[in-house]
Protein backbone atom coordinates (compact mmCIF):
# COMPACT_ATOMS: atom_id res chain seq x y z
CA UNK A 1 0.00 0.00 0.00
CA UNK A 2 2.81 2.30 0.88
CA UNK A 3 4.44 1.58 -2.45
CA UNK A 4 1.25 2.43 -4.27
CA UNK A 5 0.87 5.66 -2.33
CA UNK A 6 4.41 6.59 -3.18
CA UNK A 7 3.83 5.73 -6.82
CA UNK A 8 0.75 7.93 -6.98
CA UNK A 9 2.47 10.77 -5.18
CA UNK A 10 5.44 10.51 -7.49
CA UNK A 11 3.19 10.64 -10.56
CA UNK A 12 1.41 13.71 -9.21
CA UNK A 13 4.75 15.40 -8.61
CA UNK A 14 5.83 14.57 -12.14
CA UNK A 15 2.65 16.08 -13.60
CA UNK A 16 3.12 19.21 -11.53
CA UNK A 17 6.71 19.55 -12.67
CA UNK A 18 5.91 19.05 -16.37
CA UNK A 19 5.88 22.27 -18.45
CA UNK A 20 2.35 23.57 -18.89
CA UNK A 21 1.07 23.90 -22.42
CA UNK A 22 -1.15 26.96 -22.83
CA UNK A 23 -4.51 26.18 -24.43
CA UNK A 24 -4.82 27.34 -28.01
CA UNK A 25 -7.69 28.15 -30.38
CA UNK A 26 -7.80 28.26 -34.16
CA UNK A 27 -7.71 31.74 -35.67
CA UNK A 28 -7.60 33.31 -39.11
CA UNK A 29 -4.83 35.86 -39.61
CA UNK A 30 -5.11 38.94 -41.76
CA UNK A 31 -2.45 41.44 -42.65
CA UNK A 32 -3.12 45.12 -43.20
CA UNK A 33 -0.46 47.59 -44.31
CA UNK A 34 1.63 47.36 -41.18
CA UNK A 35 0.59 44.50 -38.95
CA UNK A 36 -1.07 41.14 -38.46
CA UNK A 37 -4.45 40.76 -36.85
CA UNK A 38 -6.29 37.55 -35.99
CA UNK A 39 -9.91 36.59 -35.57
CA UNK A 40 -11.20 33.50 -33.83
CA UNK A 41 -12.14 31.00 -36.52
CA UNK A 42 -15.58 30.66 -34.96
CA UNK A 43 -16.26 34.31 -35.88
CA UNK A 44 -15.06 34.03 -39.49
CA UNK A 45 -17.61 33.16 -42.13
CA UNK A 46 -15.42 33.23 -45.20
CA UNK A 47 -12.35 34.70 -46.85
CA UNK A 48 -13.00 36.27 -50.24
CA UNK A 49 -11.22 38.26 -52.92
CA UNK A 50 -11.30 41.98 -52.16
CA UNK A 51 -14.83 43.01 -53.16
CA UNK A 52 -16.00 46.09 -55.03
CA UNK A 53 -17.00 48.74 -52.51
CA UNK A 54 -19.84 51.24 -52.85
CA UNK A 55 -19.39 54.49 -50.95
CA UNK A 56 -22.22 55.45 -48.63
CA UNK A 57 -23.25 58.71 -46.96
CA UNK A 58 -21.75 59.88 -43.69
CA UNK A 59 -19.63 56.78 -43.11
CA UNK A 60 -16.68 57.14 -40.75
CA UNK A 61 -13.32 57.08 -42.60
CA UNK A 62 -12.50 53.50 -41.58
CA UNK A 63 -15.75 52.22 -43.12
CA UNK A 64 -14.94 52.15 -46.82
CA UNK A 65 -18.54 51.53 -47.83
CA UNK A 66 -20.71 48.54 -48.60
CA UNK A 67 -19.91 45.36 -50.48
CA UNK A 68 -22.36 42.85 -51.91
CA UNK A 69 -21.27 39.37 -50.90
CA UNK A 70 -23.48 36.36 -51.58
CA UNK A 71 -26.53 38.59 -51.82
CA UNK A 72 -25.78 40.38 -48.53
CA UNK A 73 -24.70 43.99 -48.11
CA UNK A 74 -21.86 44.26 -45.61
CA UNK A 75 -19.98 47.26 -44.23
CA UNK A 76 -16.32 47.08 -45.32
CA UNK A 77 -13.83 48.01 -42.60
CA UNK A 78 -10.17 48.99 -42.92
CA UNK A 79 -8.44 48.21 -39.61
CA UNK A 80 -5.34 50.12 -40.67
CA UNK A 81 -7.39 53.30 -40.96
CA UNK A 82 -8.81 52.61 -37.53
CA UNK A 83 -5.37 52.17 -35.96
CA UNK A 84 -3.06 54.49 -37.88
CA UNK A 85 -5.28 56.64 -40.09
CA UNK A 86 -3.54 55.28 -43.20
CA UNK A 87 -5.35 53.09 -45.69
CA UNK A 88 -4.58 49.45 -46.35
CA UNK A 89 -3.35 49.23 -49.96
CA UNK A 90 -5.91 47.78 -52.35
CA UNK A 91 -3.87 45.10 -54.06
CA UNK A 92 -4.89 43.07 -57.08
CA UNK A 93 -4.76 39.94 -54.96
CA UNK A 94 -6.14 41.59 -51.85
CA UNK A 95 -8.56 39.75 -49.62
CA UNK A 96 -11.43 40.42 -47.27
CA UNK A 97 -12.44 38.42 -44.23
CA UNK A 98 -16.14 38.25 -43.51
CA UNK A 99 -16.66 38.21 -39.76
CA UNK A 100 -19.82 37.85 -37.74
CA UNK A 101 -20.80 38.64 -34.20
CA UNK A 102 -24.42 38.03 -33.31
CA UNK A 103 -26.40 38.89 -36.41
CA UNK A 104 -24.01 41.63 -37.58
CA UNK A 105 -21.56 40.83 -40.34
CA UNK A 106 -18.68 42.95 -41.59
CA UNK A 107 -15.97 42.54 -44.21
CA UNK A 108 -12.41 43.45 -43.20
CA UNK A 109 -9.93 44.27 -45.96
CA UNK A 110 -6.47 42.69 -45.95
CA UNK A 111 -3.44 42.47 -48.19
CA UNK A 112 -2.95 38.84 -47.14
CA UNK A 113 -4.55 36.23 -44.93
CA UNK A 114 -3.25 33.22 -43.05
CA UNK A 115 -5.17 30.37 -41.55
CA UNK A 116 -5.82 28.40 -39.66
CA UNK A 117 -3.31 29.32 -36.98
CA UNK A 118 -3.37 28.10 -33.42
CA UNK A 119 -2.98 31.01 -31.03
CA UNK A 120 -2.53 30.73 -27.30
CA UNK A 121 -5.20 32.21 -25.07
CA UNK A 122 -2.70 34.27 -23.10
CA UNK A 123 -1.23 37.66 -23.93
CA UNK A 124 2.28 37.94 -25.35
CA UNK A 125 3.42 39.54 -22.14
CA UNK A 126 0.28 39.79 -20.07
CA UNK A 127 0.37 43.57 -20.09
CA UNK A 128 -2.67 44.86 -21.90
CA UNK A 129 -1.46 48.41 -22.38
CA UNK A 130 2.23 47.93 -23.07
CA UNK A 131 1.92 45.43 -25.92
CA UNK A 132 0.43 47.84 -28.43
CA UNK A 133 3.02 49.45 -30.66
CA UNK A 134 2.88 53.17 -30.31
CA UNK A 135 0.96 53.28 -27.06
CA UNK A 136 -2.50 52.42 -25.79
CA UNK A 137 -4.06 49.30 -27.19
CA UNK A 138 -7.51 49.79 -28.72
CA UNK A 139 -10.31 48.18 -26.75
CA UNK A 140 -11.18 45.97 -29.73
CA UNK A 141 -7.79 44.26 -29.59
CA UNK A 142 -8.21 41.61 -26.93
CA UNK A 143 -4.57 40.60 -26.69
CA UNK A 144 -1.38 40.14 -28.70
CA UNK A 145 0.11 36.74 -29.33
CA UNK A 146 3.34 35.72 -31.03
CA UNK A 147 3.10 32.80 -33.43
CA UNK A 148 5.82 31.78 -35.84
CA UNK A 149 7.44 34.87 -37.28
CA UNK A 150 4.58 37.25 -36.55
CA UNK A 151 2.87 39.05 -33.71
CA UNK A 152 -0.92 38.82 -34.01
CA UNK A 153 -3.28 41.37 -32.52
CA UNK A 154 -6.31 39.26 -31.65
CA UNK A 155 -9.56 41.04 -32.45
CA UNK A 156 -12.54 41.14 -30.11
CA UNK A 157 -15.21 41.02 -32.82
CA UNK A 158 -17.98 42.48 -30.66
CA UNK A 159 -15.83 45.42 -29.57
CA UNK A 160 -14.58 45.98 -33.13
CA UNK A 161 -18.10 46.12 -34.55
CA UNK A 162 -19.19 48.48 -31.79
CA UNK A 163 -16.18 50.72 -32.43
CA UNK A 164 -16.26 50.58 -36.23
CA UNK A 165 -19.98 51.07 -36.72
CA UNK A 166 -20.34 53.32 -33.69
CA UNK A 167 -23.80 54.33 -32.64
CA UNK A 168 -25.20 52.74 -35.81
CA UNK A 169 -24.33 49.23 -34.57
CA UNK B 1 -49.52 42.44 -60.17
CA UNK B 2 -46.14 43.62 -58.94
CA UNK B 3 -46.02 47.11 -57.47
CA UNK B 4 -43.27 49.26 -58.90
CA UNK B 5 -41.95 52.68 -58.00
CA UNK B 6 -40.39 54.83 -60.70
CA UNK B 7 -37.10 56.38 -59.62
CA UNK B 8 -34.53 58.66 -61.20
CA UNK B 9 -30.95 57.54 -60.61
CA UNK B 10 -27.77 59.58 -60.79
CA UNK B 11 -24.18 59.47 -59.60
CA UNK B 12 -22.13 61.04 -56.81
CA UNK B 13 -18.59 60.14 -55.69
CA UNK B 14 -18.65 57.09 -57.90
CA UNK B 15 -21.79 55.63 -56.30
CA UNK B 16 -25.32 55.50 -57.71
CA UNK B 17 -28.29 57.04 -55.93
CA UNK B 18 -31.97 57.41 -56.75
CA UNK B 19 -35.01 59.44 -55.81
CA UNK B 20 -38.65 58.65 -56.53
CA UNK B 21 -39.81 60.36 -59.70
CA UNK B 22 -42.65 61.82 -57.63
CA UNK B 23 -40.12 63.75 -55.52
CA UNK B 24 -38.27 65.23 -58.51
CA UNK B 25 -39.64 68.56 -59.70
CA UNK B 26 -37.12 69.35 -62.38
CA UNK B 27 -33.98 68.06 -64.07
CA UNK B 28 -31.64 70.65 -65.57
CA UNK B 29 -28.44 70.40 -67.55
CA UNK B 30 -27.33 73.61 -65.92
CA UNK B 31 -28.76 76.16 -63.57
CA UNK B 32 -28.06 78.33 -60.58
CA UNK B 33 -25.21 77.02 -58.40
CA UNK B 34 -26.41 74.18 -56.21
CA UNK B 35 -24.44 72.11 -53.68
CA UNK B 36 -23.19 68.79 -54.95
CA UNK B 37 -24.86 65.68 -53.58
CA UNK B 38 -21.45 64.32 -52.56
CA UNK B 39 -20.97 67.27 -50.23
CA UNK B 40 -24.53 67.20 -48.93
CA UNK B 41 -24.22 63.51 -48.04
CA UNK B 42 -20.63 63.76 -46.74
CA UNK B 43 -19.47 61.16 -49.23
CA UNK B 44 -15.75 60.42 -49.37
CA UNK B 45 -14.12 61.76 -52.52
CA UNK B 46 -13.62 59.47 -55.46
CA UNK B 47 -15.10 58.11 -58.61
CA UNK B 48 -15.28 60.07 -61.79
CA UNK B 49 -18.78 61.16 -62.66
CA UNK B 50 -20.53 62.11 -65.85
CA UNK B 51 -21.67 65.59 -66.79
CA UNK B 52 -23.16 67.48 -63.85
CA UNK B 53 -26.94 67.87 -63.73
CA UNK B 54 -29.13 69.81 -61.33
CA UNK B 55 -32.03 68.00 -59.68
CA UNK B 56 -34.82 69.92 -57.92
CA UNK B 57 -36.13 67.74 -55.10
CA UNK B 58 -39.49 68.35 -53.43
CA UNK B 59 -40.51 66.93 -50.07
CA UNK B 60 -42.14 68.05 -46.85
CA UNK B 61 -43.42 71.20 -48.52
CA UNK B 62 -40.03 72.48 -49.64
CA UNK B 63 -37.95 72.26 -52.79
CA UNK B 64 -34.15 72.21 -52.93
CA UNK B 65 -31.71 71.88 -55.79
CA UNK B 66 -28.64 69.62 -55.75
CA UNK B 67 -26.00 68.96 -58.34
CA UNK B 68 -25.44 65.32 -59.27
CA UNK B 69 -23.30 63.41 -61.74
CA UNK B 70 -24.88 62.12 -64.91
CA UNK B 71 -26.03 60.12 -66.62
CA UNK B 72 -29.60 60.30 -65.32
CA UNK B 73 -31.62 57.12 -65.71
CA UNK B 74 -35.20 56.17 -64.94
CA UNK B 75 -35.85 52.74 -63.43
CA UNK B 76 -38.80 50.81 -62.04
CA UNK B 77 -37.92 49.54 -58.58
CA UNK B 78 -39.87 46.48 -57.51
CA UNK B 79 -39.72 44.23 -54.49
CA UNK B 80 -37.65 41.83 -56.57
CA UNK B 81 -34.93 44.41 -57.12
CA UNK B 82 -34.66 45.44 -53.47
CA UNK B 83 -31.64 44.30 -51.49
CA UNK B 84 -31.71 44.06 -47.68
CA UNK B 85 -29.48 46.65 -46.05
CA UNK B 86 -26.59 45.76 -43.80
CA UNK B 87 -27.63 44.38 -40.43
CA UNK B 88 -26.76 46.54 -37.49
CA UNK B 89 -25.86 49.63 -39.46
CA UNK B 90 -28.31 52.35 -40.40
CA UNK B 91 -27.07 54.77 -43.03
CA UNK B 92 -28.50 58.27 -42.81
CA UNK B 93 -30.34 59.53 -45.89
CA UNK B 94 -30.68 56.05 -47.37
CA UNK B 95 -34.06 54.34 -47.15
CA UNK B 96 -33.02 51.18 -48.91
CA UNK B 97 -31.04 49.55 -51.68
CA UNK B 98 -31.88 48.12 -55.08
CA UNK B 99 -29.89 46.14 -57.57
CA UNK B 100 -30.61 47.58 -61.00
CA UNK B 101 -28.75 46.40 -64.11
CA UNK B 102 -26.17 44.75 -61.82
CA UNK B 103 -25.51 48.08 -60.14
CA UNK B 104 -26.22 48.88 -56.49
CA UNK B 105 -28.51 51.89 -56.21
CA UNK B 106 -29.02 53.69 -52.90
CA UNK B 107 -32.61 54.88 -52.55
CA UNK B 108 -32.49 58.31 -50.98
CA UNK B 109 -34.90 59.82 -48.48
CA UNK B 110 -36.15 62.96 -50.26
CA UNK B 111 -37.21 64.59 -46.97
CA UNK B 112 -33.72 64.06 -45.52
CA UNK B 113 -32.18 65.60 -48.61
CA UNK B 114 -34.44 68.65 -48.55
CA UNK B 115 -33.65 69.13 -44.86
CA UNK B 116 -29.89 68.75 -45.44
CA UNK B 117 -29.62 71.21 -48.32
CA UNK B 118 -29.36 74.87 -47.28
CA UNK B 119 -32.42 77.00 -47.99
CA UNK B 120 -30.45 79.21 -50.38
CA UNK B 121 -30.31 76.22 -52.71
CA UNK B 122 -34.03 76.55 -53.39
CA UNK B 123 -34.41 76.63 -57.16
Amino acid sequence: MTDLAELLAGAADARAAAPRVAPTRPHVGLRTASRWFALAATEVIEVVAAPAVTRVPAAPPHVLGLAMLRGRLLPVIDLELLVTGRATPRLEHGRAIVARHGDVEVAIVAVATRGLIELADGDVDGDAAAAAPGGERPAWIAREVAAGDALFAVIDAAALIARALGSHA
Amino acid sequence: MTAAVAVVSFGAAGARFALPVAAVRRLDGAGPPAPHLAAVLALPPGGAGGLPRVVAVHAAGATRAVTVDGPLKVHAVTAATLVPGPRGWAIPAVLGFALVDDELVQLLDAAYLVHAVPAEAAP
